[in-house]
């Protein structure tokens, strides 16, 4: 009884306090309780595409929006995932769940070997680097079809679970363990050293940062949540094809990334949650058919327009505000900060004051 | 294209013009003289292109600008 109270008094201070940290919450219990309510195959289906497609894009917005790599062959490693595993389930026979990690793990080394291929290259000549990786590999893919299946992949993969519902929570389970931990970094002090990084790669190395450690290791870690996704994404639908390595799945991430705000890890995750099943449920129209990349299309760059620094800041901005005194976050429609008391709406008391006045009193 | 103008480097013509030489070439003689080369033709380019970024980080010609802080 004491821990039951405890825990609603821990929930009630921490969570429900801010809007955001409720959305969050209550995002988790919705994905861990919807198959027990409502399982239909299909849409199951989609939500556990979606679940791995969230852990590839918070991979990339950890090494473009908070180390500032901008990477546009994010595919690779999302690919270097699904062909590891893929080739060592089918060709040795080992049991999916040791060769997911063993993906997760290659893609590291592939990770760490670009990171350290592109440590000299900066702003647009990293991106088109990054961008030739997947298409080279997608080349010697080609000419060896006997060892990788040429165009068509290896297929026949085994599965990890049977039933829709099983499959859906691996997805689910992993999507979440990922992006937290990603979160969990980059709110750490690493996280901190990464936009230091970013933002003045000089001034950081000036301050004793090892600069090109710290990109290696972001390099490694992105590269191993992407392959994990990879792996997990192979052995979900069977195939481990060209298709993981194409342009086209590296340019989606960067979609997904730029629609739901960079260095947030939770603004690409809920851009794919909104994005995914969106294109998915276009398409399911006999009308619309192939017109839903064009709407695809123009709702993100509506979005984009209004919303210049993506879907998930512009939300929270409007749900909480920051308290001018002590810099804490608080529910926009308090009138006072939750820690230190201040009132959150300066502007609108001071107004009447002067402007030279009000510039001299505030310091 | 792409691999082209990132060989040269980035704002300079002369670049461009060389690097569509030396690319054209290579390209060219993979598919001549390796099995498979018509696959190998944009690998092999873009190999290219990567090796070069590593020597010299701005591409053959481009200047090394300095960023805006």
């Amino acid at each position: 009884m004491y821990y039951l109270r405890r825990g609603w008094a821990e929930l009630k201070n921490e969570i429900f306090v801010l809007p955001s940290r409720t959305v969050v919450l209550l995002w988790v219990i919705a994905l861990l309780v919807l198959p027990l309510v409502y399982h239909d195959a299909y849409l199951l289906r989609i939500l556990t595409m979606t679940c791995i497609f969230a852990m590839f894009a918070a991979s990339w917005d950890l090494l473009a929006g908070y180390t500032g790599q901008v990477n546009f062959g994010h595919a690779l490693f999302f690919g270097a995932g699904a062909y590891t595993s893929g080739l060592m389930s089918q060709k040795l026979g080992v049991s999916p769940w040791i060769t997911i990690w063993a993906g997760s793990a290659f893609a590291t080394l592939v990770g760490w070997m670009v990171g350290y291929l592109c440590l000299r290259l900066r702003g647009s000549y990293l991106s088109l680097a990054t961008l030739a990786f997947p298409l080279i590999v997608l080349g010697l893919l080609f000419a060896f079809p006997g060892f990788s299946g040429g165009e068509l992949g290896i297929s026949g993969l085994r599965r990890l679970a049977l039933t829709p519902t099983q499959n859906y929570y691996i997805a689910a389970v992993a999507m979440l363990a990922v992006v937290f931990g990603l979160w969990l970094l980059a709110d750490s002090k690493f996280g901190i050293v990464l936009h230091a990084v970013r933002d003045d790669e000089v001034a950081a190395r000036a301050s004793g940062i090892n600069t090109p450690r710290y990109k290696l290791a972001v390099f490694a870690i992105s590269a191993a949540a992407a392959g994990f996704a990879g792996a997990l994404f192979a052995h979900y639908i069977r195939v481990a094809g060209p298709s993981t390595l194409e342009v086209a799945l590296s340019f989606q991430v960067v979609i997904w990334g730029i629609f739901g705000g960079v260095a947030s890890i939770y603004g690409p995750v809920a851009a794919v949650f909104l994005l995914y099943p969106l294109t998915e449920w276009l398409g399911s129209f006999e009308m619309i058919g192939e017109l839903r990349l064009l709407i695809f299309a123009v709702i993100v760059l509506l979005v984009l327009l209004f919303m210049p620094r993506g879907l998930a800041p512009w939300v929270r901005d409007k749900i909480e505000t920051q308290c001018p005194r002590c810099k804490q976050r608080n529910s926009a429609w308090k009138k006072l900060c939750r820690l230190c008391g201040a009132p959150l709406k300066a502007d609108a008391s001071q107004s009447k004051v002067p402007r030279a006045e009000r510039l001299v009193g505030h310091q | 294209m792409l691999a082209i103008v990132v060989l040269g480097g980035l704002g300079s013509m002369k670049g461009s013009l060389i690097g569509a030489l030396i690319i054209g070439y290579v390209e060219a003689i993979t598919v001549f003289a390796l099995p498979a080369g018509a696959y190998l033709k944009g690998a092999v380019a873009l190999l290219i292109m990567v090796a070069v970024l590593l020597a010299r980080p701005e591409g053959l010609f481009g200047v090394a600008f300095e960023e805006e802080r």
